[in-house]
């Protein structure tokens, strides 16, 4: 009953004409800039983060930043099916077969499958927030250091079965990620680690950059020297209802991608990175046609656009309740409440429940203006990508610059976005994918913090991560489908050999 | 491919090294109690050394399995884009980058308009070898346009240029 009168006082807030008009301009917006190239719904909210200055009421400039948070989401997928280029790590799981179906022209049906699923998990991520809130984060609040470190290693290596033919490569991607996370200031210690006297690395690499450099100036470089001038899809959209045939094939990859979206995305840590890989790695094993993911499998991107956006929903949870951002998007939100004078933990329902109930609120009465948004004018945001790469480049470079620069306000995050844009085209060549890096930034202080203080715990024995159930559960699923994964490779070679 | 394969996964090695030797030396591994700020570095760079062996190892095998079956009717073609690939490298690719190296070392110094303007006009011309008129218009075009979204409508701060202050 609480419940109820809680979502009804967050719509009398959501509802009233100045919130929704911030609520409409964050979708519209953040759909718009979230459609181009290298900027996902991180450095989407990192750019658009003084606009929260120039609002007086909290509550409306956090109903802003989740509509431009969800609208950067809807936009990224546009541009991983159109271009191949996920805006964020997120998307990277959606370029696989999004892009070949773009290829294959039926880019109409990627987007709309993608626009249907995301509304779909968004709405059900949404109704399971409001109703299992509380209690969910009471299972999250008994996750320990031990759990919280199984659990950011077992994603990892998991998201490193998704790296392509090699695991050793997966691995060196997942290594490195986790080194770049450690550059900068240990947080227990306070040694500087890495930075070798260079001042702006006291404080590591930033996301933004890391995540722009390595995919979107990295595939520019790329392209630069590849005989095919442009990657972008030229041919029309086409159909964006998808097919009764396509329908079948999908519905039940969003509901499982909802599922794996929703629970994967309250774990701190987790968040719409993981689930998009986790729910491309359940489709692919459930499916009776595995051969065909990769090549442009329509449950390959109902299913992982379906559980980052259920995870996108689920994520706040964490933040509103726990006060834990679990990913580099929540960590924007974060960063705003705090700007607004707003503390996120548990004390949030009770001290503001305006905020709370109404930024809830807004997101139900934000998802279906980007479906209202999305399926119309999907062809009006393919046609900002229509541009010939001669202008789209320079200009995608112009806006990743100026993206990085603007987070911190110094040029030598324009540096870093061309080192790591060189480096992701040294990956594209070497045949490495760069997901899990990403990844394992995200997640690198995550497990790095858990793991010393699961030491700490345990009194120096790694045995904790093994003799706590949830985390020796944890250890178990993956192992299980490690033997899994194992098993099938030999015996494909093996078939192969004989 | 396969040499570029190999340099790099002996590169890789060699990296790993001396992540693994600067985490003990430098920052320190702790006591497994309290581990230091090294010892998460160390156990990277002890793993990207064995990584990078690996990789030596299977690009290595790779080629003996390869070699003996070798075909050569494909080996004018694949010299053919090799020349292409390299030709393309020495007018796009290099010019680009240098580019992009220039636009931020000019970023601040010379400010968003003037540097946005010469990296606009020097992408056209050099790397995409368009004429003047063209070159002209879409650098004042993307330079104004990305000056009043960024500077209006986002409201973020754009340099205007130590030199000029």
């Amino acid at each position: 009953m609480e419940i109820f009168s809680g979502l009804i006082s967050g719509f009398s807030i959501a509802l009233t004409p100045i919130n929704l008009l911030f609520g409409f301009l964050g979708a519209l917006i953040g759909t718009a800039i979230g459609v181009l190239p290298g900027l996902g719904p991180a450095a989407t909210i990192a750019l658009l983060m003084p606009a929260i200055y120039v609002i007086d009421a909290p509550v409306t400039a956090i109903i802003l930043m989740a509509g431009i948070f969800y609208g950067s989401m809807y936009g990224g997928s546009t541009t991983s099916i159109l271009l191949n280029l996920p805006g964020e790590a997120a998307s990277v799981v959606t370029c696989i077969d999004g892009y070949q179906m773009a290829l294959k022209g039926r880019a109409g049906a990627a987007l709309g499958i993608a626009a249907i699923a995301s509304f779909v998990a968004g709405t059900i991520g949404i109704v399971g927030m409001t109703l299992f809130a509380p209690k969910i984060a009471g299972f999250a609040l008994s996750f320990g250091p031990p759990e919280k470190f199984s659990l950011a290693v077992v994603g990892l290596l998991m998201a490193v079965t998704l790296s392509g033919a090699s695991v050793v490569k997966g691995l060196v991607m997942m290594a490195l990620g986790l080194l770049l996370a450690s550059v900068g200031l240990d947080p227990i210690s306070g040694k500087t680690r890495f930075s070798f006297g260079i001042i702006e690395l006291q404080s590591g690499f930033d996301f933004v950059t890391l995540a722009m450099g390595v995919f979107g100036l990295g595939e520019i470089f790329y392209g630069l020297e590849s005989a095919i001038k442009t990657e972008i899809v030229t041919t029309k959209v086409g159909q964006v209802w998808p097919t009764m045939k396509d329908w079948v094939a999908s519905r039940m990859a969003i509901l499982r991608g909802t599922l794996v979206g929703f629970f994967i995305g309250i774990i701190p840590g987790g968040g719409a990175v993981i689930s998009s890989l986790v729910s491309y790695a359940v489709e692919k094993r459930v499916s009776k046609r595995p051969e065909e993911f990769g090549q442009g499998a329509i449950e390959g991107v109902a299913g992982p656009e379906a559980a980052n956006n259920a995870a996108s929903s689920s994520s706040f949870i964490p933040l509103l309740t726990l006060g834990i951002p679990g990913n580099a998007s929540i960590a924007m939100i974060f960063a705003a409440l705090l700007i607004k004078g707003i503390t996120p933990g548990p004390f949030l329902i009770v001290e503001h429940p305006d905020v709370f109930w109404g930024v809830i609120a807004s997101m139900y009465i934000g998802n279906v203006m980007l479906l209202v948004l999305n399926l119309p004018l999907v062809g009006l945001w393919a046609k900002l990508l229509r541009v010939p790469f001669g202008i789209m480049a320079p200009v995608i470079i112009l806006f990743t610059a100026i993206g990085s620069y603007s987070i911190q306000g110094q040029a030598f995050d324009i540096y870093s976005l061309v080192g790591f844009g060189l480096f992701g085209y040294l990956l594209r060549k070497l045949k490495f994918e760069p997901g899990a890096m990403v990844l394992a930034f995200v997640l690198g202080p995550m497990v790095e913090g858990s793991m010393r203080q699961s030491l700490l715990m345990s009194g120096g024995s790694f045995s904790i991560f093994v003799t706590r159930p949830i985390s020796l559960a944890l250890i178990g699923l993956f192992a299980v489908l490690a033997i899994g994964q194992t098993a099938v490779t030999l015996r494909k070679r093996f078939r192969t050999t004989t | 491919m396969e040499r570029a394969e190999k340099v790099s996964s002996i590169v890789l090695i060699a990296f790993g090294l001396f992540v693994a030797f600067y985490s003990r030396q430098y920052l320190k591994l702790g006591k497994m109690i309290t581990p230091g700020a090294g010892f998460l570095p160390y156990w990277i760079g002890i793993a990207l050394v064995v990584l990078g062996a690996i990789w030596c190892l299977n690009t290595l095998l790779a080629r003996t399995g390869s070699g003996a079956g070798g075909e050569k009717s494909d080996a004018g073609d694949v010299a053919a884009e090799g020349e292409a690939r390299r030709s393309r490298i020495l007018s796009r690719f290099l010019p680009g980058v240098l580019l992009v190296i220039l636009y931020a070392w000019l970023f601040e110094k010379a400010g968003y308009i003037v540097s946005t303007a010469l990296f606009m006009i020097g992408w056209q011309k050099v790397v995409e070898k368009e004429g003047w008129l063209k070159t002209t218009v879409i650098a004042v075009l993307c330079a104004g346009c990305m000056y009043a979204l960024f500077s209006y409508l986002l409201k973020v701060y754009l340099p205007t240029g130590t030199w000029f202050s």
